[in-house]
C-alpha cells in the first residue's frame, strides 16, 4: 500500500509538468501585453517607467523557456513568483483568498453529499415507486436549472421582497462562525443544488447495480433487515464508484465557485483570477489554475488511494 | 491400419464464365522463375521469441520460445499440414510467415525473395499473393460490414477493382466459388451460421488473387460435418486454381487429409516431417505415435483392437524449454542422452526427416 | 427511433422539445414580432423597461427590445452554438481517442499524459483564459467550448478503441495490408459508434448550459447578440428593481431546454445500454400508479 502511494505521489510530478506547461502556454497566447498594462498603471499611480525597465525587472526579457522552468522549479520550493501588480509574492495572494474558496467547496461538497446519498439510497431501495419517480424527476430538473440564474433569483427577489441582502463582507470562520457560515450558506446550498440532482441519480444506479448482486441476495435470505442490508453491504462497495463521481465533481465545483463568488461577494481564489485575469497578472493567474490544478490532482490521488482501501480486491498498477 | 478417408467431394458449381475467369487469373498469379519454379516457400531456421518484461520501464527479463529454429519447403501447388496441440508454435509459424509479427530470426523465402527483409511497401505488394484465413469464424469478419464490402475490402485497398460493375462481379464469383449464393451479398455476417462465415472468410482471402494462403485451424470451431465440408471446398479451390497451402490445425486426422506433407511441431520445434502417407504408415518420432494412437479411427472394431499410447508428465513452458529433447520429460523412450543433448533435424531417408536420438537413420518403428 | 416513443417517453419530450427549439432558431425571423434588421434588434425608445403589454407581449428591456423577440433570437443563438459545440467537440474526441488508440504506443503515451494534465484543470477556468485570448463572439466562442469539451471527451472513445482495435476483423484487415488509417475509417470508427452517439446526445446539455454560464459572466458573445445568459446578468440583475421578470424568462428558457437535452441523452443512453434496465428513465405516469399498486410499498430486492 505505501509503495502504491508512493509511485502515485511520483507519478504527479509528470502530470504536474504538463499542466504547468499548458498553463503557462495558455498565459503567453493572452493579447495585451501585461507590461504595457504596468507601464499605464504605474503612470497613472504617478510612477514613470518605460517598458524596457518593467521588462527587465521581472525577468521578461529572457527567453519563454528560461521563464517557464525559472517558474517550474520555484513551485518546488514554494515560490509561485511575484505578482506583477502588488508587491505581494503570489502565494501569499492565493494564501488569502485560499480559505474562502475551501470553505465554499467544502461546505458545497457536505450539503450535496449529505442530500444525495441518503436520498439516493432509499430511491433504490424504493426501486420505481412514487417517491422513486418524484425524487428522480425532481433531480433532473435541478439539474436543468443554470445555478447563476438561480443565484441571480436568489439575489434579486428576496431583496425586492424582504430587503434581504448577504452579507457583503468576509468574516473567517473561526472568527465568527455565524457571520461566516450567514455568507456561505446560501452560495453553498445552491452550489449543492445542482450537484445534487447529478449525484442522486448516480448514487441510485450504482446501488442498484450493486443490489443485484448475489451476495445481497444471499443476505436477504439468511433473514437479515433491509437496513443491515444497506448499510452494511451494499453501501460500501457502492460507494466506491460514488467516490469517483464526487472526485470527478471537484473541477466542476470549482469552476462554480468563480460565480458564486463573483455573485456573492466572496474573496476566493475564483474572484482573484478574474480580477489578475483583467490586469493581465500572469504570475497570479498562473499560480491560481496551478493551485486548483494542484487540488483536483490531490483529489484523484486521495480517490484513488481510498479505493484500495475500501475494496482489497482492485488491482491497481 | 487405419484407412484413409474417402475423399467427401462437394459438388461445387463452378459455372462456365467462372471457370475462363479462373483460367485467367491462374495466368495472372506472379511467375515464377524457372529454376525454383517447384519451390514456393521456403523457411530457414525461423525463430520467433517474444519477450516477457517486468517492471515499469518493461524490462526483458524472459523470451517465450515460440517457434524455435524451423525449417522447411513447399512446392507449388501443394499443402503442408502443420500438426501439434496448443502452444507448439504452429499458429505462430503461419503468423511469422504473414509477417504478422516480426521474426527474431531466420529467413522465410517466398519465390526466393525473403519476406523478413522486405520493407513496408513491399511487403504490402506481396499481401495479394500470400493470404490467410483464421480460426474464429465470428470475430474475423467485421459485424457491421456486408458480405460485399468484407470480400471487397483487399482488392479495393490494393485498387485491383474498378467501378461498382467489376467490384459486382467478383464478389459474385468469390461467392459462387465458395459455394455460398450471390444473393448473399448484402447480408450481415451475424446472419450467417459459423460454417457459412468460415466460407466467406475463403472468399475474402481468394479475392486478392494469392497464390498462397495460411490456413490458420480454419476447421477447428466447426461440427465436424462442417469441417469435411470446408476442407473439400478447400483442396477443391486447391486443384483449380493451384494456389498453395499451410494448413495448421491440431486434428491429425483432419490435417493429413488435405496436406501432401506433414509436420509434427512439438514446444516450437518440427519433430517430424515427412508426406502424409508416410507419417501414417511409419511414424518414427514418439510424439506422433503417441498422437496418431490418440486419433479416433471409424471402424470400432479396429480402433478396439489397437494399443494406445499413453503421455506422461507435463507439458514444460515454452520460456524455460528442457536442455535437451523437448520431449524428454514425456517421452516413454527418453534417456539420458535424451535429457542432456537435443537432437538434430534430419533426413532418415527418403525426404522423411526426424528430430529423435532413437532413430538415428536405423529403422526404428514404433507403434502398430 | 420507435423505441423512443414507446419506451422512453420522456426521451421523446425531450427530442420534442429540442425540436421546437430549432424551429424557433429556424424561423426566428418569422416568428419575432419585432424582427432584427440589419443584424440588429428593433428598439423602441418609447416604452422601455414596461412589462407585458399588447404591443409587447412580453415587455421591454432597459434599450427598449421587445423582450419575446430578444428571447426567440437568443433560442437561435443557443440552438447554433449547442449544435456546432456538440459536433465539433465530438469529433475532436473521435480524432484524439481513436488515433491515440490505434497508434498506440509512444504517441499514445503522451497525448495521454496531456490529456490527463488537460483535465486536472478545472474546465471553466480554461474558458475564461480562452475566451480571453480569443475575445468574444459566436465563433470563438464555439471553439473556446468545443476544444475543452473534446479533449475531456477523448477518454470515453479512446477505451471503446481500444476495446476494438485488437479485433479478428482488425488484424485481418492488416492481413489484406489495410493500414492505420484504412483500419480506423473503416473499422474501428464504425464499430464505436454506439458509444460516439451517447456521447453526442449526452454532451447537449452541457454544452448548452456552459454557453449559458459563459455569456452570463460576459465572456460569451458580444453585447450585439441576443443571448439568454447574457440577459440575465446584463437586464436581469441591473435592473432588478425596477423589471425583475427580465431575470425570470431567459433562466426558464435555459433550464427547459437542458432539461429536454438532458432527458434525450438519458433517453438514448438508457437505450443503447443493454446493461441499464429496469426502470430508470420511464417516467410514464400510468406505469408509475400500476407498478405501485402491484408492489405495494415493500420492494422485494
Amino acid at each position: 500500500m505505501g509503495k502504491y502511494v508512493t509511485k502515485r505521489i511520483l507519478l504527479l510530478v509528470p502530470t504536474l509538468l504538463i499542466v504547468c506547461i499548458i498553463v503557462f502556454a495558455l498565459m503567453r497566447m493572452i493579447p495585451g501585453s501585461a507590461v504595457d498594462m504596468i507601464v499605464y498603471r504605474l503612470g497613472q499611480a504617478g510612477q514613470q517607467v518605460s517598458a524596457a525597465d518593467v521588462e527587465a525587472k521581472l525577468g521578461m526579457d529572457k527567453p519563454a523557456i528560461w521563464q517557464f522552468f525559472t517558474w517550474f522549479i520555484g513551485i518546488f520550493r514554494g515560490d509561485f513568483g511575484t505578482s506583477l501588480f502588488q508587491n505581494e509574492s503570489v502565494l501569499s495572494m492565493i494564501g488569502r483568498q485560499l480559505m474562502a474558496t475551501l470553505e465554499l467547496v467544502i461546505l458545497t461538497l457536505i450539503l450535496t453529499n449529505v442530500i444525495s446519498i441518503p436520498l439516493g439510497l432509499y430511491c433504490a431501495a424504493r426501486q420505481d415507486s412514487i417517491s422513486d419517480y418524484t425524487i428522480r424527476s425532481i433531480s433532473i430538473v435541478l439539474m436543468a436549472l443554470p445555478v447563476f440564474w438561480i443565484a441571480t433569483l436568489v439575489l434579486i427577489y428576496p431583496a425586492l421582497w424582504w430587503q434581504y441582502a448577504p452579507p457583503a463582507t468576509y468574516v473567517s470562520f473561526f472568527t465568527d462562525p455565524i457571520q461566516n457560515l450567514k455568507m456561505f450558506l446560501v452560495p453553498s446550498l445552491l452550489g449543492a443544488l445542482s450537484q445534487t440532482g447529478n449525484q442522486l441519480r448516480t448514487v441510485r444506479t450504482v446501488t442498484l447495480e450493486t443490489l443485484r448482486q448475489d451476495y445481497i441476495r444471499t443476505a436477504w435470505s439468511k433473514g437479515i433487515g433491509e437496513g443491515r442490508i444497506m448499510l452494511r453491504y451494499a453501501f460500501r462497495n457502492a460507494m466506491i464508484p460514488v467516490i469517483t463521481v464526487i472526485g470527478g465533481s471537484i473541477p466542476g465545483l470549482i469552476g462554480g465557485s468563480v460565480i458564486l463568488e463573483n455573485m456573492f461577494n466572496i474573496p476566493g481564489i475564483g474572484a482573484q483570477l478574474v480580477n489578475s485575469l483583467d490586469n493581465r497578472d500572469y504570475p497570479v493567474v498562473q499560480g491560481c489554475v496551478l493551485i486548483f490544478a494542484i487540488i483536483v490532482m490531490v483529489v484523484n490521488l486521495i480517490v484513488d488511494i481510498s479505493y484500495k482501501w475500501i475494496d482489497p480486491r482492485v488491482e491497481l498498477e | 491400419m487405419a484407412e484413409k478417408i474417402k475423399s467427401t467431394s462437394v459438388e461445387l458449381p463452378i459455372g462456365g464464365e467462372t471457370k475462363e475467369i479462373i483460367d485467367e487469373r491462374i495466368k495472372k498469379q506472379a511467375p515464377v522463375p524457372k529454376e525454383l519454379e517447384k519451390q514456393i516457400l521456403k523457411v530457414d531456421h525461423l525463430k520467433m521469441y517474444f519477450p516477457v518484461t517486468k517492471g515499469l520501464l518493461a524490462r526483458q527479463v524472459a523470451a517465450v520460445k515460440a517457434v524455435d529454429d524451423v525449417s522447411f519447403s513447399i512446392k507449388r501447388g501443394e499443402t503442408l499440414g502443420i500438426v501439434g496441440e496448443s502452444g507448439s508454435g504452429k499458429s505462430t509459424v503461419g503468423n511469422c510467415i504473414v509477417r504478422n509479427y516480426n521474426i527474431t530470426d531466420g529467413q522465410i523465402f517466398y519465390n526466393n525473395q525473403d519476406l523478413s527483409k522486405l520493407g513496408k511497401g513491399e511487403m504490402r505488394k506481396l499481401r495479394k499473393e500470400v493470404q490467410m484465413i483464421t480460426q474464429d469464424p465470428y470475430a474475423s469478419l467485421d459485424p457491421r460490414m456486408t458480405i460485399s464490402d468484407i470480400i471487397l475490402e483487399g482488392p479495393r485497398i490494393h485498387k485491383t477493382v474498378r467501378g461498382k460493375g467489376e467490384e459486382r462481379e467478383l464478389v459474385g464469383q468469390m461467392l459462387e466459388l465458395v459455394g455460398l449464393n450471390r444473393s448473399f451479398k448484402d447480408r450481415h455476417p451475424h446472419e450467417f451460421s459459423g460454417g457459412q462465415r468460415q466460407r466467406i472468410s475463403i472468399a475474402r482471402g481468394l479475392a486478392l488473387n494469392p497464390a498462397f494462403i495460411v490456413c490458420d485451424e480454419v476447421v477447428s470451431a466447426l461440427d465436424v460435418s462442417i469441417q469435411a465440408q470446408i476442407v473439400g471446398l478447400l483442396m477443391h479451390i486447391q486443384e483449380e486454381l493451384d494456389i498453395t497451402y499451410i494448413f495448421i490445425g491440431h486434428d491429425l486426422s483432419v490435417v493429413r487429409h488435405i496436406s501432401h506433407n506433414v509436420a509434427v511441431m512439438y514446444l516450437g520445434k518440427i519433430m517430424e516431417l515427412t508426406s502424409s502417407d508416410e507419417l501414417y504408415k511409419t511414424p518414427l518420432h514418439p510424439y506422433t505415435q503417441a498422437l496418431i494412437s490418440a486419433a479416433p479411427i471409424p471402424n470400432p472394431t479396429v480402433d478396439r483392437g489397437r494399443e494406445r499410447i499413453l503421455l506422461k508428465g507435463e507439458i514444460p513452458s515454452p520460456i524455460n524449454p528442457p536442455q535437451g529433447c523437448n520431449f524428454c520429460t514425456r517421452c516413454k523412450y527418453a534417456d539420458e542422452q535424451c535429457m542432456q543433448e537435443e537432437p538434430e533435424f534430419l533426413d532418415v531417408g527418403g525426404g522423411h526427416f526426424v528430430a529423435c536420438h532413437k532413430v538415428p537413420g536405423t529403422n526404428m518403428k514404433g507403434g502398430h | 427511433m420507435k423505441d423512443l416513443f414507446k419506451k422512453k417517453p420522456m426521451g421523446a419530450l425531450g427530442l420534442i422539445l429540442l425540436a421546437l427549439f430549432v424551429l424557433v432558431a429556424i424561423f426566428a425571423d418569422v416568428l419575432a414580432p419585432y424582427p432584427m434588421v440589419n443584424g440588429n434588434m428593433t428598439v423602441d425608445v418609447i416604452h422601455k423597461l414596461e412589462p407585458g403589454s399588447a404591443e409587447h407581449l412580453l415587455g421591454t428591456d432597459s434599450l427598449g427590445r421587445d423582450v419575446l423577440s430578444y428571447l426567440i433570437y437568443g433560442a437561435r443563438t443557443s440552438v447554433i452554438l449547442g449544435i456546432c459545440c456538440t459536433i465539433l467537440s465530438t469529433l475532436i474526441s473521435i480524432v484524439i481517442g481513436v488515433t491515440s488508440a490505434s497508434i498506440g504506443g509512444k504517441f499514445d503515451l503522451i497525448l495521454q499524459r496531456f490529456v490527463d494534465g488537460w483535465q486536472c484543470i478545472p474546465g471553466m477556468l480554461i474558458l475564461i483564459i480562452l475566451m480571453n485570448i480569443m475575445g468574444n463572439g459566436l465563433v470563438q466562442l464555439i471553439l473556446a467550448m468545443a476544444i475543452p469539451a473534446g479533449i475531456g471527451g477523448s477518454r470515453m472513445i479512446r477505451s471503446s478503441a481500444i476495446s476494438v482495435k485488437d479485433a479478428g476483423y482488425v488484424k485481418m484487415s492488416g492481413i489484406l495490408a489495410g493500414n492505420v488509417w484504412w483500419k480506423m475509417l473503416k473499422h474501428i470508427i464504425p464499430n464505436i459508434m454506439p458509444v460516439i452517439l451517447m456521447g453526442l446526445a449526452g454532451s447537449l446539455g452541457g454544452v448548452i448550459m456552459m454557453e449559458a454560464s459563459m455569456n452570463f459572466l460576459g465572456y460569451g458573445v458580444d453585447p450585439g447578440t441576443p443571448s439568454w445568459g447574457y440577459m440575465i446578468t446584463n437586464q436581469g440583475r441591473s435592473n432588478m428593481y425596477v423589471a425583475p421578470w427580465l431575470a425570470l424568462y431567459p433562466g426558464i428558457l435555459i433550464s427547459i431546454m437542458v432539461f429536454a437535452s438532458a432527458m434525450f441523452g438519458d433517453a438514448v443512453r438508457d437505450l443503447m445500454d443493454p446493461r441499464l434496465k429496469g426502470g430508470i428513465g420511464s417516467y410514464n405516469s400510468k406505469k408509475i400508479a400500476k407498478i405501485a399498486a402491484r408492489m405495494g410499498k415493500k420492494q422485494t430486492v
